[in-house]
């Protein structure tokens, strides 16, 4: 289904933090902006909720970090036990560099896998660019507009902050 | 373009001269006196490395502030110009530490079997140059002057800024800065050794420096925070340190955590591993008799504490938390610097008594005295920075 939103270009980042938390007082929902480079305080200003990336992450950080203490207790202690040093079969401070990188591991691909999950990206995906700037040096705040058509209500807001710049697009 | 408004700073000091405080501290003092003078007579051996362990937690703290404020000038940071002078007041403990490098010198005897016995194996051959009672004094003179020059060059250049606004004086620094940071890698990891490596005359680690660093820094950072947040809950600093440099102070605190405990366990896994005699001397006094589990309880409170609690960024912003977990971090350095001298001069696990408390609280009153001696007499930000606007609109989260 093919949605239509109102973009709002912004030059400057402080101006964009500015409209952006007035659009989230005014009520608009599932406000988004596009950024050349990540502003900090985006998500406060537009009232993002958090992404799970980091639940994901740790989830995984930990499932991976037991199945490297699993797999390397089981290769050393059970089905093959070799005798090295003299140490314990079962000797943890061995086995910790490959908990570490099995747990890293795991959580990296992760976040990775969940990342462009989240940003809709895979391989032959087309990408829709609305604006060129929008790489280099402007930014734009995105509001959608829902059926009811509250177009009027979006193209005014902006003019009211200031902000000329203003297109319609489908995605 | 549309600038924000730089935010006015208030209350940025010199500190209140109230006699309260010092009063206080100098009691503290007092009492830390009479408890080494007490301890030397009921046990001399006890007192001594009681001394080492205070000496070498506030010589952490104080060379901290330094290497903070050094490598912020380094790298030309500028989130941190609010918070620097506060490092750089952290080494103010100057004629402090004069003072007591000096008394040190003095339980030399005392303290390290080099001194007392005569070299009897193969490892105590081979260390008899270099561990001589002389030879030893002549490097601690010198590495603790090349650190006062360098810490009195670089605060006193900071301090001439408030007054000239110069800023040709912070390129000055950040030159001084660089070249004090690669003598201090070298100096610091040969004064570790000398003072706490050397404790255990077979024991030698080419990690140890790099430990004890970690320790440096960590507590370095975590006395600036408690600074930074109890002047902020006295009414100083207003506008100056505000959320947003907490959250990247609190940042750092975990980053360096993590660093501890890579370091930390490095050495322990690869002692672990090798078994060589030379080495698992020092790690097997000091995982049994009761030591264990202060050893247990060393990355629970450097490394699991900092990174498991800041690692939520609010908590990282929040000014009680960073606070808390700070002092939880000091604990643990306090407690690290506890096993790696006293399992040399104890099998069994000696508990802390009357001589540890009152000693700490001597040197901590000597401490406090020095350091708020500097913060009453200067500004406690460095007003004449020009990257301080910057730091104040907070302008270096953005580009």
């Amino acid at each position: 289904m093919p949605n239509k939103i109102i973009a709002g270009f912004i030059d400057d980042p402080e101006q964009f933090l500015e409209v952006g938390s007035k659009a989230k007082e005014h009520g608009f929902k599932d406000l988004d902006g596009v950024m050349p480079y990540p502003v900090h305080g985006f998500e406060e200003a537009l009232g993002l909720k958090k992404s799970w990336v980091p639940a994901a992450a740790k989830t995984m950080l930990v499932i991976g970090a037991g199945l490297g203490l699993l797999f390397a207790g089981w290769t050393s202690a059970v089905d093959w036990p070799i005798n090295v040093g003299g140490k314990p079969l079962f000797s943890w401070q061995a086995f910790i560099p490959i908990v570490f990188e099995c747990g890293v591991l795991l959580a990296g691909i992760t976040t990775f896998i969940t990342l462009f999950h989240l940003g809709r990206l895979y391989p032959a995906k087309d990408p829709k660019m609305i604006r060129e700037r929008l790489t280099d040096n402007q930014f734009a705040l995105v509001i959608p507009i829902k059926d009811n058509g509250n177009r009027e209500d979006i193209m005014e807001f902006f003019k009211k902050n200031g902000v000329d710049d203003v297109d319609e697009f489908e995605i | 373009m549309h600038e924000a408004e730089t935010p006015e700073m208030k209350n940025i000091g010199p500190l209140d001269n109230s006699g309260k405080f010092d009063i206080m501290l100098g009691a503290l003092f007092l009492i830390g006196v009479v408890a080494f003078v007490a301890g030397l007579f009921v046990d001399a051996q006890r007192a001594w490395y009681n001394y080492l362990i205070e000496f070498f937690f506030f010589l952490c703290i104080a060379l901290g502030g330094l290497v903070f404020a050094a490598v912020q000038y380094a790298a030309s940071a500028s989130w941190s110009v609010t918070i620097r002078r506060i490092g750089e007041g952290l080494f103010s403990y100057l004629p402090g530490l004069a003072i007591t490098v000096v008394i040190l010198l003095l339980g030399v005897k005392e303290l390290y079997s080099w001194a007392y016995t005569a070299p009897h194996d193969y490892f105590t051959y081979t260390k008899e140059v270099y561990m001589s009672t002389l030879w030893f004094i002549a490097r601690e003179a010198f590495f603790f002057a090349l650190w006062m020059i360098f810490g009195f060059m670089i605060v006193k250049t900071s301090l001439k800024q408030d007054k000239t606004q110069d800023p040709r004086l912070t390129r000055r620094n950040k030159k001084l800065s660089i070249i004090f940071l690669i003598l201090f890698g070298y100096t610091f990891t040969f004064s570790s050794m000398d003072l706490l490596m050397s404790l255990n005359d077979h024991f030698y680690s080419t990690i140890f420096g790099v430990y004890c660093f970690s320790g440096l820094f960590l507590s370095g950072m975590s006395a600036i925070a408690i600074v930074v947040i109890t002047l902020k809950n006295k009414g100083y600093l207003k506008n100056a340190v505000e959320k947003k440099h907490l959250h990247d102070l609190g940042t750092w605190m975990m980053a360096f955590s993590v660093f501890m405990v890579y370091i930390g366990f490095s050495q322990y896994m690869l002692i672990w591993y090798a078994d060589l005699p030379h080495e698992i001397t020092y790690m097997i006094p000091r995982s049994k008799n009761g030591w264990q589990f202060l050893f247990a309880l060393l990355p629970l409170l450097k490394w699991i504490l900092p990174f498991i609690v800041l690692m939520p960024e609010k908590n990282r912003s929040n000014p009680k938390v960073i606070f808390w977990v700070a002092i939880g971090v000091l604990v643990g350095q306090w407690l690290d610097i506890y096993w790696m001298v006293v399992p040399s001069f104890s099998e069994s696990f000696r508990m802390i008594s009357w001589m540890e408390i009152g000693i700490f609280l001597g040197f901590f009153g000597l401490y406090g005295l020095v350091v708020r001696r500097f913060y009453k007499r200067h500004s406690l930000v460095s007003v004449g920075d020009p990257s301080l606007d910057t730091c104040l609109k907070g302008r270096y989260l953005h580009v």
